[in-house]
């Protein structure tokens, strides 16, 4: 292995790291891929990767009930109290319909949740695409829930509502849209459209929000630094949409630094949560 | 520590003790993941501790326990600072055996 660039002093920072979050070091090779990546940087680089990771959310499958818990409980009591019956359906891009993505896995979940009191105990069906709902939706004492473990620019969630409003006809005000983590970006974005948003977890920007110059101001120019070694197109440096999120799901969304899951061949790097 | 051999306490602490790079630990064959915990154990032990402007050093206890591990691993040479570099060394052969060794790539 090369590591010709760490210290003992980083691997000793990097697993206090390990430690504080929980994140095992002996039963998956995350850390062995960290120290890979981190050996690769300049020791203001490592600095930079080291204090960010300090605030990564990691987000593993077995935790998904404990988030779906915690947002159901966002739910304002009398949100569902005239509902006749609820539809529950994954949040996706028009043209990913059908398809599975993350968001099938957390709408998959909710199955054990149908009798929650979240849902005042109103039937709750679980479909997959638009096509499930009844032509009378509007008019019909129904709402819609659109569920996904992450929502970053907001991007995906609004080309779906601008399809349900626009295609299907669907009164937006008739929406819930549940997340387990939610940049604080993406909340904004929506917010405006008519549903309203329930989630387990907001998060800011990792640098622009969470850090004061001349903090902040360091830790963007190693950030800039390590990207351009590493070679990363520009779409989706400091995340898609300059998101700087630092969250890993099931899959690491592509609005975290790409630092933390995009692997290189030129130069050879390996990402620590790759997608 | 008694997870580890004594030759990687002693190669961890004498890495600290003289600054060396972490090459010293990863061609003993240990991975990042065991050289963290290897130095985890040392700072909990107090054996190793975080100076701050200094980086990694050893405790008194450390530098003891470093005197003891080279006379107890090393005990023909206690006292040089350069420790053999045990993983390079070659199986002994027979007296009468003829060693080849491996040839290397593009060489003669």
């Amino acid at each position: 292995m090369n590591n010709s660039g760490l210290s003992l002093r980083v691997l000793a920072k990097l697993k206090s790291i390990f430690d504080a979050h929980h994140w095992p070091t002996d039963q998956e090779d995350t850390f062995d891929r960290f120290c890979q990546m981190l050996a690769f940087l300049e020791p203001e680089e490592q600095d930079c990767v080291l204090e960010l990771t300090k605030n990564f959310l990691r987000v593993d499958f077995t935790e998904y009930p404990h988030h779906i818990r915690k947002a159901l409980t966002g739910i304002e009591p009398e949100l569902f109290r005239e509902a006749a019956r609820i539809y529950l359906m994954p949040l996706r891009a028009p043209q990913d319909f059908g398809k599975q993505k993350s968001s099938t896995f957390v709408a998959y979940g909710f199955h054990e949740y149908r009798a929650h009191e979240a849902f005042a105990g109103k039937p709750v069906l679980i479909i997959d695409t638009p096509g499930g709902l009844p032509r009378n939706f509007n008019a019909s004492n129904s709402m819609l829930i659109l569920v996904d473990d992450f929502i970053g620019s907001g991007e995906t969630a609004e080309g779906c509502l601008n399809y349900l409003r626009e295609i299907v006809g669907i009164d937006l005000n008739k929406i819930l849209l549940l997340a387990l983590v939610v940049q604080r970006e993406g909340w904004t974005r929506l917010k405006g459209m008519g549903p309203k948003l329930v989630y387990s977890e907001m998060r800011g920007k990792g640098i622009t929000d969470e850090f004061q110059d001349p903090t902040r101001q360091a830790l963007t120019e190693a950030m800039h630094s390590i990207e351009a070694k590493l070679r990363f197109d520009a779409d989706i440096c400091f995340g898609y949409k300059q998101c700087e999120a630092l969250v890993k799901m099931i899959r690491t969304p592509n609005n975290t630094f790409p630092v933390y899951w995009k692997s290189q061949t030129t130069p050879k790097h390996l990402a620590p949560f790759p997608r | 520590m008694s997870e580890f051999q004594p030759s990687h306490i002693l190669r961890l602490l004498h890495v600290v003790r003289y600054r060396l790079p972490m090459d010293e630990l990863s061609s003993l064959g240990l991975a990042y993941s065991q050289i963290a915990e290897l130095l985890s154990l040392g700072l909990r032990d107090h054996l190793i501790e975080d100076s701050g402007e200094e980086g990694l050093v050893l405790t008194p206890e450390g530098q003891n326990a470093l005197d003891k591990l080279i006379r107890e691993v090393y005990p023909r040479n206690p006292n040089e600072w350069i420790l053999p570099a045990d993983q390079h060394r070659i199986p002994r052969i027979g007296r009468f055996d003829i060693y080849l060794p491996k040839r290397k790539k593009g060489g003669k």
